[in-house]
């Protein structure tokens, strides 16, 4: 047998497919006429049967039937889909809603929970963990001289590399970008396994001794933005925070290191001994020797053949010979418990986990809700209109067409449709995606890139395929049942209960998925709206708020106030600026200061929360003054201290006394102050932390070298964002200008989670609703068309029309509240599962599940009353004619 | 083989004038369906034992001719040796002992 002849001539054939068709034909001609010759037309006829049976059965012998069949099918179903381009255009919007939003919430899950870091062997990558038994949570910082020891003494590592974020000036003639970056140990890039795609990664004797090797590795998407990916960057000079270095390689494009909890991609790396100039506070010390300053994270990979409990058991043991150091050292770390945790599994805070985890878990199973509805109503559609093809099909099987091949037809058909609708939940996922991460969930600050990749993409291709063989079969049940005869007759239509039943189901279904959603949603709006109640702040859209860090320009205080106080004048001659001040901790930031104070002589000290403010700072905010008066000029360094106070504290030391005059005892600096004022109560950390006792000391009697800018603007404050930085730059040009935002944005940011769950649930409450709308409208709608030659009857035997309506949306409204019966059921069952993530409002609460079923008994009444009022008009004469 | 066999008698020849040589040879025992006859050319074409080529019937019309290739003669031979042997073995076993 020749093969490469055999398979030429079959590829082949598509190409000369018309051409061979012709030729048959006319062979078949001209056999049919010598026959007729022979015998006469009708014997000839009669003897060859089936000619275009003939030619089918000639074609096939080449073996391409099966794939012009699947394009026949594809035909076919296209010209189907032209036909009802309104059925269309619902089915694949509906299914690119719901596989779009599941496709969005599925690429965060990947990013968050699923996909290993990208490098090599990411799973033998380890991180090292401490747990202090006082401190809740797990952490990752190290000192320099733990690190090197832990390196030095392990058995189990092939390598342990260091790292830190920090954020450095980089300086091009006279502009001044501020880039974050990491300082990391020479053999971090090894360790991860990242190659540099230009020049080297740092060599150990670059690495060791303080300040000497100013050496840098720079990302490729800056070098390429800067430098215009210059090949001959490395040995090029750039100046960092003010000293020169030099460039030795680049970083692959995409490598954003091991955290995701971070807000933008490093840019430059540096080795650690380039601490002096990197790190705030750097020169002043020296870090190879510093037991106590912990700024350094590190991550290992595992030796071949060694096992994470191995390593784990080898990393407790080195941690118990460090302690006597660390005790000589004074460090309360003898209760110290090490931790090795996967690299995979610590890219944000491993505290975080279980939140991230809950939540994400929350938002799949809401969109996996979503889909749910989608699928029911889609699915409702198909067999509505499966009923409606029953004649078409049989027909179809009544000239010959196989069953099988009619089954194939009708897959093709429901994959068609999934696809599209798989296609557009591409862009809806895109979309989605990037609106949910700029809500900055999860109260990590994730770097989140929402891009669509195969991962993601495998998972919509999968959802499209399980959809569309689902929907392609349900027409397909119908098929096997049809009886040709019946289905040929003009009354084939009518059709048993049984379909009917399922597609009310699906409505009950539906309703009740919404109802679900939309009661959480109504949980989640009251919780965002009691946290945002919990801030005291008043208009903070109006006020603009940056951190001026003055650490590292190592201002003595006297100078620090200087600055401070002349920055202020600045932005008070600014046009547009309402006022301005300095506060320490902004409230809703996450953390809150705390302090010993004395408030009566004699008494403990009590801890109470605590923070300093400049002069102006309550009026900035909008926190209202009680009583008495707010820091003013007066309340200098060597004046009498003063502090103001919340009305918690007031009443928990003096209750029923008036506090002004009365005086408290400070612990740092330990002092007496006199309380001036009182104001409202407000909380620090965030809304759901208490409200605790608090006292606020001015600025200017204590001095912070890291505070906080606010500026109260008349006008739209994004225009004044350039002036301010302006004025900060022209008082210190080296000074490190971080993202300036507003205090509303700066609250949001911190109420991302609910935000979110707010916003996303809201919007999928409403979807599903849509959804629901529509599917209760087809199915009455279809309902009614089935029914017209009944309801003709009974119009004719003397029902009033306005009873025939009432008959229809008698039926609906039953549909809907059976609907919405169950849904509240569910919803019960189901938001005890989300109560933790609810603030201020029980998962049980009334109002939200009446006002729900406020929403969707109208929506459903409106839906039904169009199919109901056509009903209503039906013609007796028409109805009984029509068929 | 019938129809390879047939075109090696004949030379080149057109579908009905193969299914008219087997039934005349046969004296009408074996009949050629039309419905197995193209099917089964077609597959010699894939097969490349034929070729098939637009001509002048008889009759003054066009025709599509099948000739043999030499792949088709080989084709004809190990066919015709395999029918040698089934037909022996048949007569072997029915044949009174």
């Amino acid at each position: 047998m020749e093969w490469p002849g055999e398979l030429w001539r079959r590829l082949l054939f598509p190409l000369r497919r018309r051409q061979f068709d012709r030729d048959l034909e006319e062979e078949m001609r001209f056999h049919l006429d010598m026959k007729a010759r022979e015998a006469g037309p009708a014997a000839a006829r009669k003897v060859f049967g089936n000619v275009a049976r003939f030619q089918e059965q000639s074609r096939e012998a080449w073996g391409w039937t099966a794939v012009e069949q699947v394009f026949q099918d594809l035909r076919y179903a296209l010209r189907i889909m032209r036909q009802s381009p309104g059925f269309t255009a619902v089915v694949i919007v509906t299914l690119a809603l719901g596989i779009g939003v599941n496709t969005a919430i599925f690429s965060f899950v990947d990013r968050l929970l699923l996909r290993p870091l990208p490098f090599p062997q990411s799973d033998r990558l380890a991180t090292l963990y401490s747990r202090l038994p006082r401190y809740p949570t797990a952490y990752s910082s190290l000192s320099y001289p733990s690190y090197v020891y832990y390196r030095d003494h392990n058995s189990v590592l092939a390598g342990l590399a260091a790292y830190a974020d920090i954020q450095v000036n980089v300086r091009f003639g006279d502009d001044t970008e501020t880039v974050p970056g990491e300082i990391v140990s020479a053999n971090y890039f090894s360790v991860l396994g990242v190659a540099p795609i230009l020049g080297r990664t740092f060599l150990a004797q670059e690495d060791a001794v303080p300040g000497r090797n100013a050496v840098v590795m720079l990302a490729a998407e800056f070098w390429r933005r800067r430098f215009g990916g210059d090949p001959a960057i490395v040995g090029r000079q750039v100046a960092i925070n003010g000293v020169s270095f030099t460039v030795v390689g680049i970083v692959p494009p995409g490598f954003t290191g091991l955290q995701l909890d971070r807000t933008a991609q490093p840019i430059l790396w540096v080795p650690t001994m380039m601490y002096p100039v990197a790190v705030p506070f750097g020169s002043e010390w020296d870090l190879r020797h510093m037991w106590g300053d912990e700024w350094l994270s590190a991550t290992g990979r595992l030796k071949p053949g060694v096992t994470f409990s191995q390593a784990q058991a080898d990393y407790a043991q080195l941690t118990d010979r460090l302690k006597p150091v660390w005790h000589v050292e004074k460090l309360d770390k003898d209760k110290l418990n090490s931790l090795l945790i996967p690299a995979n599994e610590s890219r944000f805070p491993p505290e975080s986990r279980k939140t991230v985890t809950t939540y994400l878990a929350m938002l799949m199973a809401v969109v996996g809700l979503v889909l749910l509805i989608a699928c029911s109503n889609v699915a409702s559609l198909m067999l509505a209109r499966a009923v409606k093809r029953q004649k078409e099909i049989g027909m179809r099987l009544a000239l010959g067409a196989g069953r099988a091949r009619l089954a194939r037809q009708l897959l093709t058909e429901g994959l068609l449709l999934s696809f599209g609708g798989g296609a557009s939940g591409l862009a809806v996922a895109l979309l989605t995606a990037r609106f949910l991460a700029s809500f900055q969930p999860f109260g990590l600050q994730l770097l989140l890139a929402t891009g669509i990749d195969g991962r993601v993409l495998a998972f919509a291709f999968s959802l499209s395929v399980l959809t569309g063989v689902v929907f392609g079969l349900i027409p397909l049940r119908q098929v096997s049942r049809i009886e040709l005869a019946l289905a040929l007759k003009a009354e084939g239509l009518r059709h048993g209960p049984r379909g009917f039943g399922a597609r009310n189901l699906l409505v009950v279904v539906q309703v009740a998925l919404s109802l679900v959603l939309l009661a959480g949603a109504g949980l989640f709006v009251r919780t965002l709206r009691n946290a945002q109640a919990a801030d005291v702040t008043r208009n903070p859209e109006n006020v603009l708020l940056l951190k001026l860090d003055l650490t590292a320009r190592k201002y003595d205080a006297a100078r620090g106030q200087r600055f401070y106080d002349a920055l202020l004048d600045r932005l008070h001659a600014l046009p547009g600026v309402r006022s301005a001040a300095y506060v320490l901790v902004v409230p809703f930031g996450g953390w809150r200061g705390g302090m010993n104070i004395v408030p009566r002589p004699g008494d403990k000290p009590v801890q109470v929360d605590f923070n300093a403010v400049s002069a102006e700072y309550f009026q900035t905010v909008g926190i209202p003054l009680v009583r008495g008066r707010a820091f003013d000029a007066r309340d200098r360094e060597g004046a009498a201290g003063v502090v103001v106070v919340n009305e918690q504290l007031a009443r928990r030391f003096w209750p029923g006394e008036d506090p002004i005059g009365k005086q408290i005892e400070t612990e740092q600096p330990k002092r007496l102050a006199e309380i001036v004022g009182v104001v409202r109560d407000g909380r620090f950390r965030g809304y759901r932390a208490d409200v605790n006792p608090c006292f606020y000391v001015p600025l200017a009697q204590r001095y912070f070298s890291a505070m906080n800018l606010e500026v109260r603007t008349a006008v739209n404050p994004g225009r004044l964002v350039a002036a301010v930085r302006h004025e900060i730059q022209s008082l210190d040009r080296d000074l490190i200008v971080p993202e300036v935002q507003t205090l509303r944005s700066f609250r949001d940011a911190g109420l991302g989670q609910e935000r979110l769950s707010a916003a996303l649930l809201s919007g999928l409450g409403i979807l599903a609703t849509l959804i629901a709308a529509i599917g209760i409208y087809g199915v009455l709608a279809f309902a009614v068309a089935q029914r017209t030659r009944e309801i003709g009857i009974r119009m004719a035997l003397g029902a009033a029309s306005r009873q025939v309506m009432r008959s229809v949306l008698f039926d609906a409204m039953a549909l809907i509240g059976t609907g919405v019966a169950i849904g509240c059921v569910a919803a019960l069952a189901l938001v005890r599962f989300i109560s933790s993530l609810l603030y201020g409002v029980s998962s049980t609460d009334p109002a939200v599940y009446a006002g729900t079923a406020g929403i969707l008994i109208p929506v459903g009444a409106l839906a039904s009353y169009l199919p109901a009022r056509r009903a209503s008009r039906v013609e007796p004469v028409v109805a009984l004619r029509c068929e | 083989m019938l129809i390879l066999k047939t075109l090696f008698r004949l030379g080149p020849m057109h579908g009905y004038g193969i299914a008219q040589h087997i039934q005349q040879v046969s004296e009408d025992v074996l009949q050629v369906e039309e419905g197995s006859l193209y099917p089964a050319l077609q597959r010699m074409l894939i097969k490349g034992w034929v070729t098939a080529e637009w001509g002048q019937s008889d009759h003054n019309r066009r025709a599509r001719y099948y000739r043999l290739t030499p792949a088709g003669k080989k084709q004809l031979g190990v066919e015709i040796s395999e029918f040698d042997k089934v037909m022996r073995a048949i007569t072997r076993v029915i044949q009174p002992a």
